[in-house]
């Protein structure tokens, strides 16, 4: 398909290795206006892939992080309080109460928060990010859907708002908790998962280039095996990335034991998964 | 087979809704949109190529990693057969028999702590019956009384629900303006109440994790538990329960009234295993690697139900249990041994686990299941 190999250019030219699977699901989403839900391991590139589509597109990208106890407060809009107050104190002599009332609930006064931001949108559609869904509460998700099938925020003192242009949602999730099926299902669903040898290798290319491409090879081997192992963190591709870049610098050319030690701590993010890799790990492949 | 092209031709509305119909038959969740949407999807020329094909229907589909396999198995025999030209209707078998009931599971054999102790529920005195049973030892319930018990545990079991749910409901209420405060704030900006001040938000609800032994040595009071944590699902929405001997296995999906005999099931699958002993250390070490990451938050509760009879290497349960408990914020093990008399907890494996662990609990009677009360209150 034409389109998705355009799609596949598009992220390859800024840096984003992208598979023609992640592609399609890209392209089905613009073309039925539904939002894709990617989950994954940690590292493996879901933020990005927003950001990257962001690019892409030429628009805004608009991140809606999510954590325990988020609000539709924090998520939609809020009205700027302050500001509000100020305005009554300012006019407090003479002036008409309805009036002032009518001004301090007008679009000036309210912070549109990124949920808003995203819908209100004047020039062309964005890419909102809701990045982490699974850390909100439930009560969010089931708000989120509201507002995912129809597009539009009432709020009581201004009236509906309803999409300009319908944004491009895309939703990552870290599996901490399962999501509704009420939400998995008005998504697009696509598993990301580690890239293979040579997509990875293709990575480090791009991040780095000029990078010897045996060293690459060895050094992206190395990396997938150190994730097949029972690790409390996985290292991820920026891991990878980082390590190669470490090796760069060091002026490495192959991968020695005593290279992996002293560099082992940019891929390796806790102290017992070090020692397991140096313990265990090295002296078996020795 | 694998990359045989599909022809267009052949893939009608007719073949992609026969599809769905066995997807949905395996528990994938695929409503009318879908369908509708799958077909838009394919209007757009994506039927072309096999794998843009597939890729569209995957990602309509699956909503979660769970259903990917399911997919892929069903994708390679439907458009295979469909591929051949052979009528779309194949039926695609879905379950296997339904397995052997376990009453097994159940069974009242010979307690394994000799005679002696059976004297512990003889000799309890209550005023009534009731009271008698709800201090018996589940393991020495008698055959006569186990129908009783079970009356009075659903029964207590409820009041529990009702008791906790009220609590938890009646410190639920939202965000509210605290205007005493706000105006005592506001002395300072002249009289202005320029920050508001809201009442302390409700803590949300923790994750209430449990791990609970099934091994041949808990089968008195595995039941008894199970149904306990079945009331505890109702609770607390946020529950993941796992069950262990040799192996572990996930029964969150299963834990509702229906969902038992499924769990009974699953049980009896792993019946030959129970001859091995229990393997704790090496089943929390395998929740660890599978599921930790995705249940252990920083604020959940564990809950461990087991007698700590370890047979395997206790290394491997002091891991587990420190991992577990640098994830959690609660670790809570409940054994049914020490509602024993004399019982002290120095076998290996529970005297590994002893100093990891936030509290020691009794698991033996209705009365000591309802102590744990108090502390998921504060859940």
């Amino acid at each position: 398909m034409e389109s998705v190999q355009r799609i596949i250019s598009d992220f390859d030219q800024r840096g984003y290795v992208l598979s023609e699977e992640l592609a399609t699901v890209l392209y089905l989403s613009g073309e039925l206006s539904k939002p894709v839900l990617l989950e994954g391991n940690p590292g493996v590139g879901k933020t990005s892939a927003a950001a990257t589509l962001a690019k892409s597109m030429d628009t805004k990208l608009v991140r809606l992080q999510c954590y325990e106890g988020l609000d539709v407060n924090n998520a939609i809009y809020e009205w700027n309080y302050q500001k509000q107050l100020l305005h009554i104190k300012l006019n407090e002599k003479g002036e008409q109460q309805a009036r002032i009332e009518k001004e301090i609930f007008g679009r000036e006064y309210l912070l549109e928060r990124p949920l808003l931001q995203s819908i209100s949108h004047e020039e062309g559609p964005v890419v909102l990010l809701i990045d982490e869904i699974d850390r909100a509460d439930e009560e969010f998700e089931a708000f989120l859907l509201e507002i995912l099938s129809e597009y539009q925020i009432s709020i009581p003192e201004l009236g509906t708002i309803t999409a300009k242009h319908i944004p491009r949602v895309i939703l990552t999730s870290n599996r901490t908790r399962e999501l509704s099926d009420a939400l998995k299902r008005r998504c697009l669903y696509h598993w990301l998962d580690y890239p293979d040898q040579s997509a990875e290798e293709l990575i480090i290319n791009k991040s780095i280039p000029g990078i010897d491409q045996a060293l690459t090879k060895k050094m992206v081997s190395m990396i997938r095996s150190i994730r097949g192992l029972r690790l409390q963190k996985t290292p991820g591709i920026a891991e990878s990335i980082d390590w190669a870049r470490t090796l760069v610098l060091l002026g490495q050319h192959d991968i020695s034991k005593e290279t992996l030690k002293k560099t082992l701590g940019v891929i390796l993010k806790s102290q017992e998964d070090f020692a397991f890799v140096v313990d265990e790990w090295l002296e078996k492949e020795g | 087979m694998k990359t045989a092209e599909i022809n267009i031709g052949e893939v009608t509305a007719r073949s992609v809704i026969d599809f769905v119909n066995a997807l949905r038959e395996e528990g994938l969740i695929i409503g009318p949109g879908e369908v509708k949407e799958i077909l838009q999807g394919l209007a757009t020329g994506l039927v072309g190529r096999r794998s843009d094909f597939k890729c569209c229907l995957k990602s309509l589909c699956c909503g979660s990693r769970k259903d990917l396999p399911v997919f892929e198995r069903l994708f390679e025999m439907f458009w295979q057969i469909q591929s051949n030209g052979v009528g779309s209707k194949t039926k695609v078998k879905v379950k296997d028999e339904q397995q052997k009931s376990s009453l097994i599971f159940l069974g009242h054999k010979k307690g394994q702590w000799g005679e002696s102790e059976e004297e512990d529920s003889r000799s309890v005195s209550g005023a009534s019956k009731v009271e008698r049973l709800r201090k018996t030892d589940f393991s020495h319930v008698e055959r006569v009384d186990a129908a009783l018990l079970e009356e009075i545990a659903a029964q207590l079991f409820k009041q529990m629900e009702h008791r906790l749910k009220r609590r938890l409901k009646y410190s639920a209420r939202g965000s509210v303006l605290n205007m005493g405060r706000t105006l005592r704030k506001s002395i300072s900006k002249g009289g202005w109440p320029t920050e508001m001040v809201f009442q302390r938000k409700r803590p949300a609800r923790r994750k209430l994790i449990v791990l609970l032994d099934i091994s041949g040595s808990m089968d008195k009071y595995s039941h008894y538990l199970l149904r306990f944590v079945i009331t505890l699902r109702k609770l607390f929405k946020n529950i993941e329960a796992f069950t262990f001997s040799t192996q572990l296995d996930r029964i969150t999906p299963f834990l509702n009234e229906k969902g038992q005999k499924e769990i009974y099931n699953r049980m009896s699958q792993n019946l030959n295993s129970w001859s091995g002993g229990t393997r704790i250390g090496e089943c929390l070490e395998v929740f660890n690697e599978k599921y930790s990451r995705e249940v252990l938050t920083g604020s959940s509760v564990v809950l461990v139900f087991s007698d700590g009879l370890e047979t395997g290497e206790v290394v491997h349960l002091e891991k587990a249990l420190m991992h577990i408990k640098r994830r959690s914020r609660h670790l809570i093990w409940l054994n049914p041994l020490k509602g024993m008399k004399g019982y002290q907890p120095v076998q290996r494996g529970m005297a590994t686990a002893l100093p990891h662990l936030d509290y020691f609990m009794s698991a033996h009677n209705l009365d000591s299941l309802l102590k744990l009360e108090n502390i998921l209150i504060n859940v």
